[in-house]
């Protein structure tokens, strides 16, 4: 009885992680709006929290990826709620800059938990990184909250984005979050990069003394990678995690977007 | 009633806590803990008694490693605990030398609560 209640279950997540994926821009829709990309996706569990979302407005396009707080199921349940209120806020603010648009974010996400008057309790926080590229101009607006962006161009040469230190989705106190864009225009054939923190942030076995991938390696890997073709970047990224992690669990939903522009 | 001090030992996923009713407070180490709020509830419970009747200063050293999400929910309410305390609490943030994202996570706290950290490279 216990097992096929079990079975049950996964079979129900399992359906879950269908659901999900068919949210989920493909690689391939990327590959239609620029040069190249790819996408790392790896969950945790079967379902993740993070996610990543594309969608054009006349001619800029939007491309975001997303760290909900949690994993498995409920980072899933979150990235649900997260999704709907970040399309719906950038369909409503589209004209404006990815600061302002983060903050109309931040807004939308602790009034809905707050209607529901458990705010103190769940937050729907996340982790974003926001772009809006125009590719007439060939211009990045780009915004983060806890996400960085880095941009390789073709003499290897690695700018990088910081985004805020804090999430969207939480207040504490009446402390106003406050986001910075940062513009800048791009070349054809220059790479970015949106990741959430679960690869640097990711613990080797013992044969590394379960230490940190770190941001640094990720940057040095991605910097080394940025004149590889995406397919290849992508194996090379996935190859280094699974020989960083060893036998030690993956601690967090990982995800990595590249853009070759 | 005297306040006894709470030891728990470090695991790969559990961080060692040490806290001392002459007030100071140590956690170090990973925390992703299989269920963060049953972990930290002896230490939350421990912290909420501390400050009813606590030490001539009290120091609190933070020394995370990997640390998730739900372990800043309870970092947040630890030092709201602390906060109103007179004197004010020394915070003490240590982290790894290159681990950009521990340093920025006890910045973001510093700022949040509105409290002055000690920041420490390792």
């Amino acid at each position: 009885m216990e097992d096929e209640g079990k079975k049950r279950l996964e079979e129900n997540i399992e359906v879950a992680r269908l659901i999900q994926s068919a949210l989920l821009p493909e690689e391939q829709l990327f590959r239609s709006y620029f040069s190249d990309a790819f996408i790392l996706y790896l969950p945790k569990d079967v379902v993740s929290g993070d996610f990543y979302w594309m969608q054009q407005y006349n001619n800029k396009i939007f491309v975001a990826l997303v760290d909900c707080i949690g994993h498995g199921v409920s980072g899933a349940m979150m990235s649900m709620v997260g999704m709907q209120i970040l399309s719906q806020v950038i369909r409503d603010y589209q004209y404006l800059s990815t600061s302002e648009i983060l903050k109309r974010l931040n807004d939308q996400l602790v009034s809905t938990f707050e209607q529901q008057g458990r705010q103190q309790f769940i937050t729907c926080s996340l982790d974003i990184g926001l772009c809006k590229i125009d590719t007439y101009e060939q211009l990045i607006d780009f915004a983060g909250a806890k996400s960085n962006l880095y941009c390789v161009d073709a003499a290897k040469k690695m700018d990088i984005y910081w985004g805020e230190k804090y999430s969207v989705g939480y207040k504490i106190g009446n402390s106003e979050r406050k986001f910075k864009s940062h513009r800048f225009y791009y070349n054809a054939g220059d790479v970015v990069y949106l990741y959430s923190d679960g690869f640097p942030d990711q613990l080797s076995d013992e044969k590394n003394n379960y230490n940190k991938f770190l941001h640094q390696r990720l940057r040095n890997l991605l910097l080394e990678n940025s004149s590889l073709n995406m397919e290849d970047q992508r194996n090379s990224l996935q190859n280094a995690f699974n020989e960083w992690r060893g036998s030690s669990e993956q601690l967090d939903d990982i995800s990595i977007l590249g853009i070759r522009l | 009633m005297a306040l006894n001090p709470l030891h728990i030992e470090g695991t790969l996923k559990t961080p060692l806590v040490v806290l001392s009713p002459d007030g100071k407070l140590e956690f170090s180490g990973n925390s992703y803990p299989e269920n963060c709020i049953s972990f930290y509830k002896p230490v939350i419970d421990w912290v909420n008694l501390y400050v009813k009747a606590p030490a001539a200063s009290t120091e609190i050293v933070f020394y995370f490693r990997y640390f998730n999400t739900s372990t800043s929910g309870i970092v947040i309410e630890i030092l709201n605990q602390v906060k109103a305390l007179q004197p004010s609490p020394q915070i003490k943030w240590m982290y790894d030398k290159e681990d950009e994202e521990t340093y920025f996570s006890g910045q973001n706290f510093a700022e949040l609560l509105e409290l002055s950290f000690e920041f420490q490279e390792r």
